[in-house]
């Protein structure tokens, strides 16, 4: 059996060396490129445009806080995807749509991949659209799909274009690169439920205003301050919040991050919905916890694997964060159970990947690992 | 006591997901989502009774079914949900069973069934079976999904019916005021148009004018090639007038092929009122007279235009409409200009013509009307025949000139009446005369039939059953017909002057040399004789074309196998001449002028 994608990796930030990178991988018989990129390169648009409008196979991808190969990470560097399938790339632009006209949207811009089971799902972190198109894709593809992805940009959350396309670089748009071969996921994240459930009592979208009927910051507070057995002041956030995430618990037990990224002392911004009259719970992990989880999803993806698949990871960057230094291990986790091929990655702005009932979910602090 | 809380929040949540929206389609689509989180579904679908247009109802009838309607996600493995006949199966066999519930597991996958009252089915798949908390959680979401599906039923239906209504008094307010053909307004629109238009040209200051415009040849192509095309004909006129005028103007459409434009907002200065509307008249004309090119051929179409100006509002819509159609009736009257302006003697005129039209008719109940006749002599003077000639005698006026109201009575179905007393008045005078001692060179006596008469379908029966109800031999009477008759429906008059030849009845074509006739139909007349018009036949002896047409006629009759005869012939010099070139028939004042019947029959003696 034949490899799925031919690797091309440089820690290098040179633009010359990425357009070198990118001829190469077009010289050697492949259908399509994934590029996966560090912001930090801080490329040239104007160099960068030509370079990706010149460039006769598909491309897609997107541009990361750091990359992942071979089980460590780089805030400088570039990972060229040769892909030896066709990719079909479909670049969704929605910024304010309204539902009807997502579906509508969706619904003609996907029919030439109707057919196709296995997505990798590219968005621009910055797009408040990202998880609506979430769920009108998977409404339009249905139950049965395979998906994984993440969302690009920078820690700094700033507006730039940050995903690959062969118009250039854009932003505010959400990629789909449709595969035509079988795709298998694996997520994971370590996180546990520490206290709760809190029932939300008032939210909109991201925002969660107050669980318990109480200000959401002050209930938070009180419940981190019994965890960590002291009292805290009120610029307590930037600390632990992102030791003691939120969670959604499904029916079957599965749980959903969401990562609390900022408040005005009354409500917690979070990264995804949280739903009025659902329940949320304070979580907590550790390290050993969350290379348990990572070696979780490494065993199943090798369960499945065949040998020369291209394992992608997208892993969350609240995770690097949390596990500092620490972080190449989990890597090393995943690569050293997956030997064969190298692992490559983003640390991602928000992650991507279908959930236990086959539903496509925006996850956050969350592993996800994808094999084709 | 998780487990608890975590029931009654999916509860909320469902409820709530469940009275946000009226619209059935986004209330249920958000339900759905929803469910499928909460219940971690791998899918979930709404199958909801429908009418045979898809429109959801909730009382059982004939016309409804259950049908699928909702799904999310839509797809499963691929397959639109909306297309699973294993799906629809499962729903129709629940749905006819008597349980509000049921649970079958499947293919590895757990369905769950819930009925909506009787009108639809709520299900849900899983991969693991739901616990014994949670569905006994699920009724109350269920009634209260039922109620508001009946709820955003009821809404749609009352939004529907407003709708349908709306659209069906909209229909009804269009045909009322517009024409079903061209989609331009009728005569009652534009006549509300007009009296909005007179109070507004009164109010500002402006004028206005009224353009009546009538087609000319559009029925020949009704006649000729069938309505189907004289529609399409006319569409294509009602569309070059639109864009011919601009979007302001009021265009109208009356009796068929009848326009009507309302032009108004132009300045009160009547010079330059009129050059804009001079303007108007002319690209209409212009726009008209355009070929016409249809699949089923090309068409040519012109016409006449009257038109009426208003500057006040002292004369009414209908008024002012009537005065520009009075306008246009004198434009295709005289043929001569293509538009005119209305004038007070158009309509003086119009008047007397209608009086006129009543005295006719007046005149036929109390024959007034008369047989004359005009003896016909051959070159010997011996009397061959005679021409019978209408006279009007009218009882004040005196005896009226024909020239005045057989055109009259042509434009009218009077000719029709004239024609019928004519006939009949002429065949009991022919049976009179043949109880008299006729002369043997005495042939016939012939009647002129107007091309109107002709293509009445009763003519030809008509003309056997009159000349068989007074006995007397067909060969006795002939016709005389104008070439005119070739511009109607030639072969309907062809077919019945046959028949009438095959009877007996002898045709001749009068006035010939005028009528520009094509000589190939002239081959397929049933005709023995033509009458040279009064026109060559005047002072022939100093004309030397004339002379050398009535030689053409002549040598034209004779390579027909017909005969001819002079008309207007008034002096010897001309009988003389007529003889030289070979015509022995003659008919004129030199001979005899009409004479009574009476006379006639002295004459003959």
């Amino acid at each position: 059996m034949t490899e799925a994608s031919i690797v091309h990796f440089t820690n290098s930030s040179s633009i010359d060396e990425l357009k070198i990178a990118i001829n190469n991988a077009c010289q050697e018989g492949v259908h399509g490129l994934l590029l996966l990129t560090c912001v930090d390169n801080n490329y040239d648009e104007l160099p960068l445009n030509k370079i990706l409008c010149d460039c006769p196979l598909p491309i897609g991808g997107g541009m990361f806080p750091k990359i992942i190969y071979q089980g460590k990470n780089y805030t400088k560097g570039a990972i060229i995807v040769g892909l030896k399938i066709k990719p079909t790339i479909i670049n969704y632009s929605m910024p304010n749509s309204t539902d009807q006209n997502i579906t509508l949207y969706i619904k003609n811009k996907s029919k030439m991949i109707q057919d196709l089971k296995s997505f990798i799902i590219i968005s621009d972190a910055l797009c408040d659209a990202s998880e609506d198109f979430v769920d009108h894709f998977y409404n339009y593809m249905g139950s049965g799909v395979n998906t994984i992805g993440g969302g690009a940009g920078s820690l700094d959350f700033l507006p730039r274009p940050v995903i690959y396309t062969n118009h250039g670089i854009k932003g505010y748009i959400t990629q789909v690169i449709a595969l035509p071969g079988a795709l298998k996921n694996s997520i994971g994240h370590g996180w546990e439920i520490a206290k709760g459930p809190y029932l939300v009592t008032s939210a909109d979208g991201h925002y969660v205003h107050s669980l318990n009927y109480t200000s959401t910051f002050s209930l938070y507070k009180e419940e981190v301050q019994e965890q960590v057995n002291r009292p805290l002041s009120d610029d307590f956030f930037v600390e632990y919040a992102k030791r003691f995430p939120l969670g959604m618990v499904s029916l079957d037990g599965e749980i959903l991050v969401r990562d609390p990224i900022q408040t005005n002392a009354s409500y917690l911004e979070c990264v995804g919905n949280v739903s009025i009259n659902s329940m949320v719970y304070l979580l907590t992990s550790d390290k050993p916890k969350m290379l348990a989880s990572s070696q979780r999803i490494a065993n199943e993806i090798a369960q499945y694997q065949q040998k020369n698949k291209t394992h992608l990871l997208f892993n969350c960057i609240s995770r690097d964060s949390f596990l500092g230094e620490e972080i190449n291990d989990e890597l090393s986790i995943i690569q050293k159970t997956l030997p064969e091929t190298p692992l490559i990655g983003a640390m991602a702005l928000g992650e991507i990947a279908n959930t236990n009932n086959g539903s496509i979910r925006l996850l956050n602090k969350t592993t996800v690992l994808g094999s084709f | 006591m998780n487990t608890a809380m975590h029931i009654m929040s999916i509860q909320h949540q469902l409820v709530l997901a469940i009275g946000e929206e009226t619209d059935l389609k986004k209330m249920l689509h958000t339900f759905l989502h929803l469910a499928g989180q909460c219940l971690n579904a791998t899918n979930s679908h709404i199958f909801i009774m429908q009418n045979k247009q898809g429109i959801p109802a909730y009382q059982l009838n004939k016309e409804t079914k259950i049908k699928h309607f909702l799904s999310f996600p839509s797809r499963k493995e691929g397959i639109n949900s909306n297309q699973s006949s294993e799906l629809a199966k499962l729903v129709s066999t629940f749905s006819e069973h008597e349980a509000r519930s049921k649970i079958l597991h499947l293919n590895s996958t757990f369905y769950y069934f819930f009925k909506l009252n009787e009108f639809g089915v709520f299900v849900i798949e899983r991969k693991d079976a739901l616990s014994k908390e949670i569905q006994s959680a699920l009724p109350q979401v269920i009634n209260k999904l039922t109620n508001s599906c009946i709820a955003s039923i009821n809404y749609h239906t009352m939004v529907f019916e407003i709708k349908m209504r709306k659209e069906v008094e909209e229909k009804i307010r269009y045909q009322a005021s517009h024409d079903d053909l061209t989609g331009l307004y009728n005569r009652m629109e534009v006549q509300r148009c007009l009296t909005a238009a007179i109070k507004a040209t009164t109010t500002e200051k402006k004028t206005g004018y009224v353009l009546s415009i009538d087609l000319m040849n559009f029925k020949s192509i009704n006649d000729a090639v069938g309505y189907h095309v004289g529609d399409k004909v006319l569409r294509q006129v009602a569309e070059r007038i639109k864009k011919s005028t601009n979007k302001e103007t009021t265009i109208a459409i009356f009796n068929g092929h009848e326009f009507i434009l309302i032009i108004d907002q132009l300045p009160a200065n009547k010079m330059k009122a009129q050059l804009i509307i001079g303007d108007i008249i002319a690209e209409i004309v212009h726009t008209i007279e355009r070929p016409f090119e249809l699949s089923e051929g090309h068409f040519s179409l012109s016409c006449y235009i009257g038109y009426e100006r208003f500057t006040d509002d002292s004369k009414t819509a209908q008024d002012i409409i009537k005065n520009a159609s009075i306008a246009m009736y004198e434009a295709f009257k005289k043929a001569k200009d293509k538009a005119l302006a209305y004038k007070l003697v158009m309509s003086e005129q119009l008047n007397q013509h209608i009086r006129y039209t009543k005295e006719i008719k007046q005149a036929l109940i109390n024959n007034d009307f008369e047989l004359h006749y005009q003896p016909q002599f051959d070159h010997l003077y011996n009397m061959i025949g005679a021409e019978a000639l209408l006279r009007w005698n009218h009882p004040t006026r005196g005896y009226e000139s024909p020239a005045v109201y057989i055109p009259i009575a042509e434009e009218s179905d009077l000719i029709i009446e004239i024609g019928n007393y004519v006939l009949e008045q002429a065949c009991r005078d022919i049976k009179r005369l043949r109880q008299t001692e006729l002369p043997t060179s005495f042939q016939q006596v012939s009647i002129n039939i107007s091309a109107k008469q002709l293509v009445k379908r009763d003519f030809v029966t008509n003309v056997i059953s009159t000349v068989s109800k007074y006995q007397i031999p067909p060969s006795s009477l002939k016709i005389e017909i104008t070439e005119s008759i070739m511009i109607g429906n030639l072969e309907q008059s062809i077919t019945g002057l046959n028949t009438l030849l095959k009877f007996g009845v002898a045709c001749a074509i009068d006035d010939f040399g005028t009528g520009y006739s094509s000589l190939a139909y002239l081959k397929r007349l049933p005709a023995n004789l033509l009458k040279i018009d009064r026109s060559f036949v005047t002072d022939i002896h100093l004309d030397q074309s004339n002379k050398a047409i009535i030689s053409m006629i002549i040598q034209l009759a004779k390579s027909l196998s017909m005969e001819v005869i002079a008309e207007g012939v008034e002096t010897e010099k001309e009988v003389n001449c007529l003889i030289e070139l070979g015509c022995y028939k003659f008919q004129g004042y030199y001979f005899s002028r009409p004479i009574t019947f009476d006379k006639l029959l002295e004459y003959k003696h």
